[in-house]
């Protein structure tokens, strides 16, 4: 309706979809990072959806479940809308009616009886929809039903994933621990503050009361039962049950691998529940990244998944394309200079999608800044009690290309 | 490009309406005319929304009046442009269906009475010349079609190189 109310502001958001596009692009060129074209796709892809950068860095996460999480991801973006022949002969009727509309017009001209021009008018009047729907096939955005198939998709075999790796990691632990598993508990974050080596991250994944978070929830259940019967020595059974964390011994396993994956039918109460029952990873301040706050009525246009609005989220995308790539290419640099391994070099953004009861799937990408900082200075900003640090809402987590 | 094609197809339009006898602005001609305004108030007014509303958004909260004052503004705006452009859709299908239904054909509307005042006439039976009509016609498709052509060529040029060749 909007469109129809005003085809110049479809048009103009159209245009800048396209500028957007090819803004992108162009600037993720002459970043080298490995996975810039995926970051790129998505950014391309993803305009018509309300995007933010995560501001809660201990959300981030770099175990290699995400790359998949994100390849994933970027493949289904690669599907996007194109010509099929649905498309294409429904244009081309258009096309063949609004000429015979044409004919019609100019060989009436002589036939003085019956002479309107009202036909040609009014079709001439309507051209503009011919414009837009072509050009809409044009850009290479992604229609949010199929977002949301990508999205439950990738977390789906994300969970799945996430379920073996952890498999994994728990046999891993019981031979080379044995016995020894109990004392772990509650002691984890000194354990893990006397190891040098980065520690790994997490993956959350959120599914929502809805439909479509079903699979998940499943799967999340399964994975519980099986983590369970084996006896992790970090699940604490008084806690919460639907979060699942489990981490591997520090000097039993490189590196090591903090896997949360929590799955609560009220998002809302999800956050406490997981700052209870996980220690220094999460807190209640997640909350911030799962329940968007900028539904008031300010940014309610930005918030509509749908093409037409992409007009009022252009300064904040641009914002974000900024520091992802800015960061991207931060990221490139400093792993040439530190030497960090492929894996753990990942960038940021976050997608949120908001209260449709999508799925929401934080899409993390960067190295929290502690891993960097441990690599540089090992300073005591790094110790083992800031092995996650708290930032206040107000911060922006990635600098600007400026500072 | 989004005024170019706007006001291309919509004077393109006016253009047939206007010199198809009787020759002047009439009932269908100034529906259009009102009809692409409109439109393009609506895309201004979405714009400075925007600009508002990013401009609120991003103020530190100590400036709680500018805070205010810029959201209240933008979400008017918003709530404005979204009225008229509603009421502006509507006006496009019902204008349409009204020249379709030959609504319009009355004594009022054909004889342009809007412009031409006591001068106006309606045509019983026409004998003079087609050509200005036939003019006007040419005029009018052509703009239309250059401007979608324009439009197009943009978009291409401007998408090509992009999304499809990663």
């Amino acid at each position: 309706m909007m469109s129809l109310g005003s085809p110049a502001l479809a048009a103009y958001s159209l245009v800048l979809t396209s500028l957007n596009a090819r803004l992108v692009y162009h600037r993720a060129k002459s970043i080298k990072h490995k996975s810039k074209r995926d970051v790129a796709k998505a950014l391309i892809s993803l305009q018509q959806t309300s995007l933010e950068l995560t501001k809660d860095e201990r959300l981030l996460a770099f175990i290699p479940v995400n790359d998949r999480w994100r390849q994933e991801i970027a493949d289904r973006l690669g599907r996007r809308n194109a010509w099929s022949l649905a498309t294409g002969s429904s244009v081309a009727w258009v096309v063949i009616a609004f000429v015979f509309t044409l004919i019609d017009s100019f060989v009436s001209l002589d036939n003085t009886a019956d002479n309107t021009s009202e036909g040609h008018a009014v079709g001439t009047l309507w051209l503009w929809l011919l414009c837009l729907v072509i050009g809409w096939l044009w850009v290479p955005i992604f229609s949010s039903s199929e977002l949301k198939t990508a999205l439950n998709y990738a977390n789906h075999h994300a969970v799945k994933r996430a379920a073996k790796k952890l498999r994994q990691a728990k046999e891993t632990t019981r031979k080379a621990m044995g016995s020894a598993k109990t004392k772990l508990v509650g002691k984890v974050p000194k354990r893990l503050g006397g190891s040098k080596k980065p520690i790994g991250g997490i993956i959350t994944v959120v599914a929502e009361k809805s439909e479509k978070g079903q699979s998940i929830q499943e799967d999340t259940k399964h994975l519980e039962e099986e983590t369970n019967q084996g006896a992790n020595p970090l699940l604490n059974p008084s806690h919460h049950q639907s979060v699942v964390s489990f981490q591997t011994h520090p000097e039993s396993h490189q590196g090591h691998d903090h896997l949360t994956i929590s799955a609560n039918p009220d998002a809302n109460r999800s956050s406490v529940s997981m700052a209870r029952s996980t220690q220094p990873s999460i807190n209640p301040e997640t909350d911030e990244l799962f329940i968007p706050q900028k539904l008031t009525s300010l940014n309610r246009d930005e918030h509509r998944l749908s093409a037409t609005f992409n007009y009022s989220r252009i300064m904040r995308y641009l914002a974000l394309v900024d520091d992802v790539l800015v960061t991207l290419d931060k990221l490139a640099r400093e792993k040439g200079e530190v030497g960090l391994s492929k894996k753990r070099l990942t960038e940021v953004f976050s997608l949120i999608l908001n209260r449709r009861g999508l799925p929401l799937g934080s899409l993390p990408l960067c190295p929290p800044k502690r891993v960097l900082c441990s690599l540089r200075e090992r300073s005591a900003r790094c110790s083992t009690r800031r092995l996650w640090p708290s930032f206040s809402s107000a911060e922006r987590p990635l600098q600007p290309r400026s500072s | 490009m989004a005024l170019v094609l706007q006001c291309g197809t919509t004077a393109a339009a006016t253009i047939i309406i206007v010199f198809t006898p009787t020759v002047g602005l009439g009932c269908r001609s100034l529906g259009y005319i009102i009809y692409g305004g409109v439109a393009i108030i609506v895309m201004f007014l979405n714009i400075i929304s925007t600009i508002f509303a990013r401009i609120s958004e991003t103020r530190e909260d100590r400036f709680t009046v500018v805070k205010g004052f810029t959201s209240f503004i933008a979400i008017a705006l918003r709530r404005i442009s979204f009225l008229l452009a509603l009421i502006n859709g509507t006006a496009l299908i019902v204008l349409s269906c009204f020249q379709f239904s030959h609504f319009l054909d009355n004594c009022y509307c054909n004889g342009s009475v809007l412009s031409r005042g006591t001068d106006s006439y309606v045509i019983v039976f026409y004998n003079g010349s087609v050509t200005t009509m036939r003019n006007s016609r040419i005029v009018g498709t052509v703009l239309s079609g250059f401007v979608m052509a324009i439009y197009m060529v943009f978009l291409w040029l401007m998408s090509a190189f992009n999304g499809r060749r990663q």
